[in-house]
């Protein structure tokens, strides 16, 4: 069973112009799904209408089996949200903040104190629990709302720019808590972020959106290919003749692109018969930030 | 109410008390209304009565009081003129004050704090989230204006026991204003406000808008000092009556606009 499925969906705000256009996903249990697009492409309109909050013009959603239109409770049960427009109480503490939205979510006290100790020392906050949230820094902020979001122990965590506004630390542990929690409990996670860094390690499936438009999904291997991303071979080294193929960069810096492993070993065999160096061999696939780009400007260009 | 909107109500109400700005003018006005001013008059009703500037402008009033009010001593004056003339309407504006204050904070404070769309993340349905949000409102207003009706009621007693010797409050007629008007005019307040809150951005905008329900109660209170003073309780009743069925039609409205997407836009 697909943790979510999103079939033909469209959003339309004013009746004219649409912010989400005939979009298909498909994203299995246990996935990490990576959202990436400009701001305003529609990435939180699709959260908002995967959690009911919102709702669709046309097409249909569902949550691990269950249609959002008609258990929205349910789905609120299964679902645990983290988002840029959804604060939680500044006026309260920490954990005030959090047996607030665990009693909502109908935990019981007994079980909600033990699991809110675990969560703000996993989140590193267990030192500031009786402080107000007004009192804490933007990181902070965003580790007590990600602690809101995982409060319930839900089945699929939508994270909305998880680690803008975060040190590099913070952002690291942050990163390792969503693998940790993918891993150890089965969480289907559906990550929107700019932070294409981050995101490179983590997820194991990607949608590009624009406009409103899906202009890809699948694993980074499916969307390299169908862009006929390349693989690039670098070598560091000396006396690299021209003549195999190699365009100089700068600094004994020579780069080729290759088909894959075969063809590495007659390439090297070849620069050192021919008299070569070589110093270091990096073979190097397309980052995730260049095939952002890649579907991002190829749109533009249409 | 299922343990969901008693969760709601009680963080709602943490929250209130939690908040100076919400709290003290939560307490100001009311301690005003029913406390200071009252003390004030009982304390000098003999002085204020004889007073020629204050009577120069409670004349009107003073003339037309029915004619056994004219063997009143002054001190007696006071204390009638206070319970039948003055008071009734404040006690009409405390209720629009406070739950136009704490609906404003509870309904709009959400959305301009961001903190609406964290809430309908939760499992609730708008339903129980409206119930629990009129309900919350409607009990801090409501105690509030218990709280001032009890602390007026000891001071209008002071004053009977000093002029007219015995205890004089509370009668049949101030029992209908605080227990059958003033809720219907908290509901009636509070439910404008949640109205305005679907358009407000921000929580002075929808308590500003709101406020404007206190104009008709202001017009009251001129109408009470040139003489009409408290209706009667037949009148009283029908009123309330119809401040219900108002109240009614105006949830159905408040429900059928309070959808999650009109608040977190």
């Amino acid at each position: 069973m697909n943790a979510i499925n999103i079939e033909n969906l469209t959003k339309s705000y004013n009746g004219k112009e649409n912010v989400l256009n005939n979009i298909n996903i498909s994203i299995p249990k246990g996935q990490i799904f990576g959202f990436f697009g400009p701001n305003g492409s529609g990435k939180t309109t699709t959260v908002r209408i995967l959690n009911g909050i919102v709702s669709g013009n046309s097409g249909d959603c569902e949550i691990l089996g269950k249609s959002i239109k008609e258990n929205m409770n349910e789905i609120h049960k299964l679902c645990g949200v983290m988002t840029e427009s959804a604060f939680c109480y500044e006026n309260l503490t920490a954990e005030e903040n959090l047996m607030f939205f665990g009693r909502m979510h109908g935990l019981e006290n007994s079980y909600l104190k033990e699991r809110i100790i675990l969560i703000l020392k996993r989140l590193d906050l267990f030192s500031v629990k009786n402080k107000k949230i007004k009192e804490f820094s933007t990181g902070m902020k965003k580790r007590i709302s990600l602690a809101i979001s995982i409060i319930h122990n839900p089945q699929v965590l939508f994270l909305d720019e998880p680690t803008s506004g975060l040190d590099p630390e913070s952002a690291y542990n942050v990163t390792n808590l969503i693998k940790e929690l993918a891993a150890e409990n089965d969480v289907t996670i559906f990550l929107c972020t700019h932070q294409l860094k981050y995101a490179e390690n983590l997820c194991t499936l990607y949608g590009f959106i624009e406009n409103g438009n899906l202009l890809g999904f699948g694993t980074f291997e499916e969307l390299a290919l169908s862009k006929n991303a390349t693989l690039q071979l670098k070598i560091r080294g000396k006396n690299i003749q021209e003549k195999l193929g190699f365009e100089y960069k700068n600094n004994n810096l020579y780069t080729k692109t290759i088909s894959g492993d075969e063809e590495v070993n007659s390439i090297i065999h070849n620069i050192l018969t021919n008299n070569g160096e070589i110093y270091e061999v990096i073979q190097q696939k397309w980052s995730l930030e260049q095939l952002y780009f890649n579907y991002i400007k190829g749109i533009k260009e249409v | 109410m299922n343990r969901i909107e008693k969760t709601l109500i009680l963080k709602d109400l943490q929250e209130i008390t939690g908040n100076k700005r919400i709290l003290l003018s939560m307490i100001v006005m009311p301690l005003l209304m029913s406390v200071l001013i009252p003390l004030v008059l009982v304390l000098g009703a003999n002085n204020i009565i004889t007073d020629s500037i204050v009577v120069g402008q409670i004349g009107t009033l003073l003339n037309s009081l029915p004619s056994e009010y004219m063997a009143s001593n002054p001190g007696q004056l006071m204390i009638t003129i206070m319970v039948n003339y003055m008071f009734p309407t404040y006690f009409l504006i405390i209720p629009i004050m406070c739950s136009s204050v704490i609906g404003a904070s509870s309904f709009v404070g959400e959305k301009e704090h961001k903190t609406m769309e964290t809430l309908l993340y939760t499992p609730i349905s708008m339903e129980q989230l409206l119930r629990a949000k009129i309900l919350g409102v409607f009990i801090s207003a409501f105690t509030i204006v218990l709280c001032s009706f009890i602390c007026f009621g000891i001071i209008v007693n002071i004053g009977g026991l000093m002029y007219f010797e015995r205890l004089i409050f509370p009668n049949m007629k101030w029992l209908i204003i605080i227990f059958w008007i003033s809720p219907a005019i908290t509901i009636l307040s509070l439910t404008i406000t949640a109205l305005v809150s679907a358009t407000s951005k921000s929580f002075q905008e929808a308590q500003q808008l709101s406020g404007l329900l206190v104009m008709p109660v202001f017009f009251g209170l001129i109408a009470q000092m040139s003489g009409l003073g408290i209706p009667s309780k037949s009148v009283m009743l029908i009123t309330g009556a119809i401040l219900f069925i108002l109240d009614y039609i105006l949830i159905k409205k408040v429900s059928k606009i309070f959808l999650p997407e009109k608040l977190v836009r």
